[in-house]
């Protein structure tokens, strides 16, 4: 069944289908998203419950394999050491996300003139400035300015409460005369855009009930729709079909019903993170694109950048109070992220300091990581474990390599039958090494803190969740996916505007980089709308 | 009776299973699982996932099987060093069924008022009253202010 024709087809509700969706408003053009998962009803969320930290091991998983979701699509990650982490919904990952919220620095756009690695992205930080400021003030970011790490920026929201544990921690950092500052997070600290303020619940990473968390349900979406975007929900596209000439001309897709329809566009823009999109592109073959679109050059699903992440967490004789407050935005120290070659690794990597668990959750955790005993000594063990345990995670840089990757699984398939993405990603020397370094560094700012142990665990195995570069960008179609704007080479009105077109990772997390060029991208569709196909 | 509900005989052998596995803690006066009630957590749990109906009856059945074999009609009347001695045993014969059980008592255990109480944790859920939080202090920033630029252009 085929449906009117519509100007933009975005697929993907996510944090960079919101941005643009939100954006492309201010043209007269008519936009259809289609998002396969439903709106998220914050009522339902877990911190409404007193079992709130046991909805990790159900339906508010990391997995998308374990799940049970409908509108959740299988991952083969065997071949990982690194699982996918995701969430499909309205919002799509930001659901499930910290709000952590860095910028990327100068540097990151230069990695190849400056430290010889990986390439130069097409674009620089100023180029993104403007668009990073815009989505600051969207998503509601709160934090610091005069960041010597950072060029100035302003900052909207003041920042979120660092609490007994951001505190000591801070005092552990001067200690060793290393840097640290209260993290950009997109967490409204004040009341933002008919936003509560936040209140400290903890588990952002389970949704947040109270709406004060920068998901883009509550952020862009309202506004995009009440300016004209039709957001279409349950509705999951197997395709992107082309016509003779190779251009995209919509995309069939099952709506919740499961009846196969048709979307005719004129524009297609494609937001399924860097999971979701190759895997898209891989599954939408015809004659023009046997091997999947935009794929002319071999590149979709290549490159595949996680960030390898460090966890290592302090035992303290005190409490912390660390199971209030935003459980992963707190502190960041970025002293290791610029290159230093004495290292012994090129590149670098910021340390967040992440909360410690509610009772329950060091509970089964502790139960899980032969921590806890059963029988006599239990409660003890729980005494020194309980509010008594919080630490920090690394976020290294990832380098793009081709042998990462994310192509077709040949038998795993979603409920509708649509071929399901498959992982191949090996850890590199590189990532190692500064893996290695940062636990060093960790333990020692953690026993400058007043921990009396550390217990670690890198690389992170649940840590699959900034998700860049399987469809890169670059001004070589040779050597890229998509152009410096994040058009296709190969299909000229075909736009992609997530994680995918990351050229390298950085050591930060991700969205906002990615919500700023989804700003860019849409305003410079807008600046060539007559000559946007040439 | 419904079949997800235990039967006295399974309750009072589970109560005193629940209590081996999370004795009582006498510097908080409070008393072990089982007595604090967490058979009827397990319950709820069995309730909505059925499955857990068969791996909660096998392990009570197979520590009742444990005291019969020592002249003992049940579980729960074995003296305390033989129900210890019975739970290493099935935690050794009966792995993934002991670890199941281990972790809905330790999440029922958790979730008890009493239990967050004694730990100094509000009884309720996190939303809607959230947590007060003292206010940042960020003098102590004060020396990583005075830095030169940290960034490369
Ligand atoms: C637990 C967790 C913690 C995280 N913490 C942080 C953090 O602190 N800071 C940070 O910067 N990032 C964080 N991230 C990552 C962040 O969520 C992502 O970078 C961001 O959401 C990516 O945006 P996106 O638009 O590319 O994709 P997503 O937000 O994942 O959205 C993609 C959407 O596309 C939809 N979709 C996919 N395929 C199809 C299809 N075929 N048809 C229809 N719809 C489809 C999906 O359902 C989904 O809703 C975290 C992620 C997780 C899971």
């Amino acid at each position: 069944m085929s449906e009117e024709p519509v100007d933009v087809l975005i697929i993907g509700a996510g944090a960079s289908g919101a941005a643009v969706a939100w954006s492309l408003t201010d043209t007269r053009m008519s936009i259809v998203c289609l998002e396969q998962g439903d709106w998220m009803n914050p009522a339902d969320y877990p911190s409404t419950q007193k079992d709130w930290e046991l909805r990790r091991f159900g339906d508010f998983g990391l997995s998308p394999n374990g799940r049970g979701r409908r509108e959740d699509y299988p991952v083969n990650d065997a071949e990982s050491p690194i699982s996918i982490s995701n969430f499909n919904a309205v919002g799509g990952s930001t659901i499930l996300y910290a709000g952590h919220f860095p910028r990327f620095h100068p540097s990151d756009f230069k990695v190849k003139s400056l430290d010889g690695v990986a390439d130069d992205w097409p674009i620089d930080y100023q180029r993104l400035e403007p668009y990073y400021a815009q989505n600051d003030q969207m998503m509601g970011v709160a934090g610091l300015a005069g960041d010597p790490a950072y060029p100035p920026k302003e900052v909207p929201l003041p920042p979120v409460a660092l609490g007994e544990f951001g505190h000591r921690l801070g005092r552990g950092f001067n200690e060793l005369g290393w840097h640290w500052w209260p993290s950009d997070s997109a967490i409204a600290t004040q009341a933002h855009a008919g936003r509560a303020p936040c209140i400290n619940l903890g588990p952002c990473l389970l949704g947040c009930a109270q709406g004060a968390k920068g998901s883009t349900d509550v952020t862009y979406w309202p506004s995009a729709i009440r300016r004209g975007v039709e957001l279409r929900t349950r509705c999951r596209v197997r395709e992107i079909t082309v016509d003779e000439n190779g251009m995209a001309n919509g995309a069939t897709y099952y709506d919740a019903d499961g009846t196969e329809r048709h979307q005719k566009a004129e524009i297609v823009i494609v937001a399924c993170n860097g999971v979701g999109t190759p895997r898209l592109l891989l599954n939408s073959k015809s004659k023009q694109f046997p091997d999947g679109l935009a794929n002319r050059n071999g590149l979709v699903g290549k490159n595949l950048m996680f960030h390898p992440y460090a966890m290592v967490n302090g035992i303290f004789e005190e409490r912390l109070d660390a199971y209030k407050g935003p459980m992963g935005c707190c502190v960041m120290s970025q002293e290791f992220y610029e290159t230093d070659p004495t290292r012994g690794f090129l590149r670098g990597y910021s340390f967040e300091i992440v909360r410690g668990m509610g009772p329950v959750g060091t509970a089964v955790m502790g139960l899980m990581g032969e921590k806890l005993p059963w029988g006599e000594g239990h409660h003890r063990a729980f005494e020194e474990l309980f509010d008594r345990s919080a630490g920090m995670v690394a976020i290294c840089e990832d380098l793009p390599e081709a042998h990462n990757c994310v192509s077709l699984d040949p038998e795993l398939c979603d409920s509708d039958q649509v071929p399901a993405p498959k992982i191949n990603y090996r850890l590199s020397d590189n990532s190692r090494k500064m893996i290695d370094h940062a636990v060093a560094r960790a333990q020692e700012v953690l026993a400058a803190s007043g921990a009396v142990d550390t217990q670690v665990e890198a690389p992170l195995g649940v840590a699959g969740w900034h998700l860049m570069g399987t469809a890169r960008m670059g001004s070589d179609p040779k050597t890229s996916v998509v152009n410096e704007w994040g058009r296709s080479h190969d299909v000229r009105n075909l736009f992609i505007v997530d994680g995918s077109i990351f050229v390298t990772a950085a050591g930060v997390n991700p969205t906002c980089t990615i919500q700023a060029l989804a700003l860019y991208i849409s305003d410079t569709i807008k600046k060539n709308l007559s000559n946007l196909f040439d | 009776m419904s079949e997800d509900q235990f039967s006295p005989d399974a309750r009072e052998t589970l109560a005193a299973v629940l209590d081996g596995i999370i004795p009582a803690n006498d510097a908080a006066s409070l008393p072990g699982a089982g007595s604090l009630g967490v058979a009827s957590y397990l319950e709820t749990i069995q309730n909505r996932k059925p499955e857990l109906v068969e791996v909660f009856a096998l392990l009570i059945n197979a520590l009742d099987a444990f005291a019969r074999a020592r002249d003992c009609d049940r579980f729960a009347a074995l003296p305390l060093p033989a129900r210890a001695e019975a739970l290493q045993e099935i935690a050794r014969t009966h792995p993934g069924p002991f670890s199941s059980l281990l972790f809905h008592t330790y999440a029922g255990y958790y979730q008890e008022d009493r239990v967050l109480e004694a730990q100094g944790v509000p009884a309720r859920a996190p939303f809607p009253e959230g947590y007060e939080m003292e206010p940042n202090d960020l003098s102590l920033l004060d020396a990583v202010r005075q830095r030169p630029k940290m960034f490369r252009e």
